[in-house]
């Protein structure tokens, strides 16, 4: 029995439903998902190798570059710039990207019935096939400064898998909002490039010296240090661990009660 | 299990934002057709584009929804495939639904007719694996041979139409919408096309279709649902066009 409205079962179990529903449908996602990538680079003759090729390019450059303005050694920086710049495109696309899941789909969420939790994980396996794409840019630069992986990299899909569980709820609710308010992907687009620059990506934490704290409070830096520091052949400090935890936590809660509240105005609003 | 739809007092308000509330209020009197237009409490404009509509549709319902433009017609048969969940009464729903309503949603011009199968498969809560076991049914029927190798965007509108109806058209709902008869491709493909739609019909136990041919409702349909802006005016039969001439109304409506 499928019932909607007044005598229906509470919003709250209908938003339930559909991320559980969204989860069963995996077929859905991940098929669409790789399709979204084979489509952007149709035609072209290494397909999404553009992916890995474009960031190893901008790597290369901002290493070199960099290296000689923070005076460090190349050998030291072009690794921790590269461990970097994968981690920031994947966490940055993804929080740009939720704005447009809705949107996006207009078309077909006008037509078909479908849990709306498949596009925002149609979204992130999307993000992630491009994430490991563009590790093959780390182990092109491992392997030519010699450095060799850590057993700690085992843990690299435990970050992974924390990085996702944060852009779903990031996803239901700037999906949801942006759907409403065509002004926050623009909002979003300028909030994620200030986050670029108080993010230690392209300069080490240290740097911050007496202001420490912007990077201990960055969500998204600590974030990035469950993936970073695996890679870098180091445990997650406790202080991430915690710190992710209660974000996670905290995200989704507020992430059900906004998407249980707003769920079925997002056909209205596309 | 008995296939069913009911719906009670059901009603759908559509919030309009990037309207200047002033100047579409002094049109609200010019109005001859479209949901009323009006403002909710918070003083946005909103249509309401269903306004406390009820009916009772059970097994061997061949539902036709008339009406004139804007009359609620098409967004009625989006609340009936779960697109629009009410914003006041309820509907209740027993079976599987599966709609018509835009054949060629969600078909990506860059990828090859294959892909697009699968594709769209996907959408209509079809599992891989059986997409899997219907791909050489639909590649058959579309008559589209080498071309499904190719991508979507190289073949002609017609050819896209096929292939769309195709897809899907294979399908076993308890519960089928459609948002006017369909009729695809040339006129062989018509024919085909016909039988195929009319075997569906045949297997499905509710139908659902919104036209402005009367040929095709008193043809197909044994109960009439006439909307006029947003309220349902009238449930009745059919009329029956006693026509002397014997010619197909389907066939006369391509």
């Amino acid at each position: 029995m499928d019932q909607v409205g007044a005598a229906a079962p509470s919003k709250w179990s209908l938003a339930v439903t559909d991320i559980k529903e969204g989860l069963k449908a995996h077929h859905v996602w991940i098929i669409t998902g790789w399709q979204d990538i084979k489509m952007r680079y149709k035609r072209s003759a290494i397909g999404p190798f553009w992916i890995t090729l474009s960031l190893g390019i901008t790597v290369a450059a901002m290493g070199a570059l960099y290296a000689q303005l923070f005076h460090q050694k190349v050998a030291e920086y072009i690794p921790y710039l590269s461990i970097g710049m994968i981690i920031w495109a994947l966490i940055s696309t993804l929080i740009m990207e939720s704005c447009s899941i809705f949107i996006q789909y207009e078309g077909i969420i006008k037509q078909i019935r479908l849990p709306f939790s498949v596009y925002v994980l149609r979204m992130i396996w999307r993000n992630l096939i491009i994430f490991f794409h563009n590790v093959v840019v780390l182990v092109f630069v491992y392997l030519w400064f010699s450095i060799s992986w850590g057993w700690q990299v085992v843990l690299v899909p435990f970050g992974l898998f924390a990085i996702a569980l944060n852009a779903m709820w990031i996803g239901l609710i700037l999906g949801t909002l942006s759907a409403r308010f065509r002004d926050i992907p623009q909002i979003v687009t300028s909030f994620v490039q200030v986050l670029f620059f108080i993010t230690p990506v392209m300069y080490r934490a240290s740097l911050l010296k007496n202001h420490m704290w912007v990077a201990n409070w960055n969500p998204a830096f600590n974030l990035m240090k469950l993936v970073m520091r695996p890679l870098q052949g180091r445990l997650p400090s406790e202080y991430s661990l915690v710190f992710v935890a209660v974000m996670t936590v905290l995200g989704w809660g507020v992430a059900l009660a906004f998407f249980s509240r707003f769920r079925a105005r997002i056909a209205y609003w596309v | 299990m008995t296939v069913s739809v009911k719906a009670s007092e059901l009603g759908v308000q559509f919030p309009i934002y990037n309207t200047p509330t002033r100047s579409l209020k002094k049109t609200i009197l010019r109005t001859a057709t479209g949901g009323r237009i009006g403002a909710d409490h918070s003083g946005r404009v909103c249509v309401r584009a269903l306004d406390q509509v009820s009916f009772e549709i059970g097994e061997g319902d061949r539902v036709g929804l008339v009406g004139q433009n804007g009359s609620g017609k098409t967004t009625l048969l989006r609340v009936l495939a779960g697109v629009y969940e009410p914003t006041e009464g309820s509907i209740a729903i027993n079976g599987r639904i599966a709609s018509l309503l835009d054949i060629s949603m969600g078909l990506e011009p860059e990828a090859t007719g294959y892909e697009n199968i699968v594709l769209r498969g996907l959408m209509m809560g079809i599992k891989p694996k059986e997409i899997r076991k219907k791909v050489d049914d639909i590649a058959e029927f579309s008559e589209l041979g080498d071309y499904l190798g190719m991508p979507l965007r190289t073949y002609s509108s017609g050819m896209v139409m096929r292939l769309a109806f195709s897809v899907s058209t294979n399908i076993e709902p308890d519960i089928l919408i459609m948002d006017e008869w369909l009729s695809v491709g040339d006129a062989n493909f018509v024919e085909k096309a016909e039988n195929r739609l009319q075997e569906l019909l045949k297997k499905t136990p509710i139908l659902v279709i919104a036209s402005h041919s009367p040929d095709i409702i008193s043809k197909l349909c044994n109960k009439v649902m006439k909307l006029a802006n947003g309220r349902l005016v009238a449930i009745e039969a059919p009329v029956k066009k006693e026509s002397k001439e014997e010619r197909d109304p389907l066939s006369a409506h391509t």
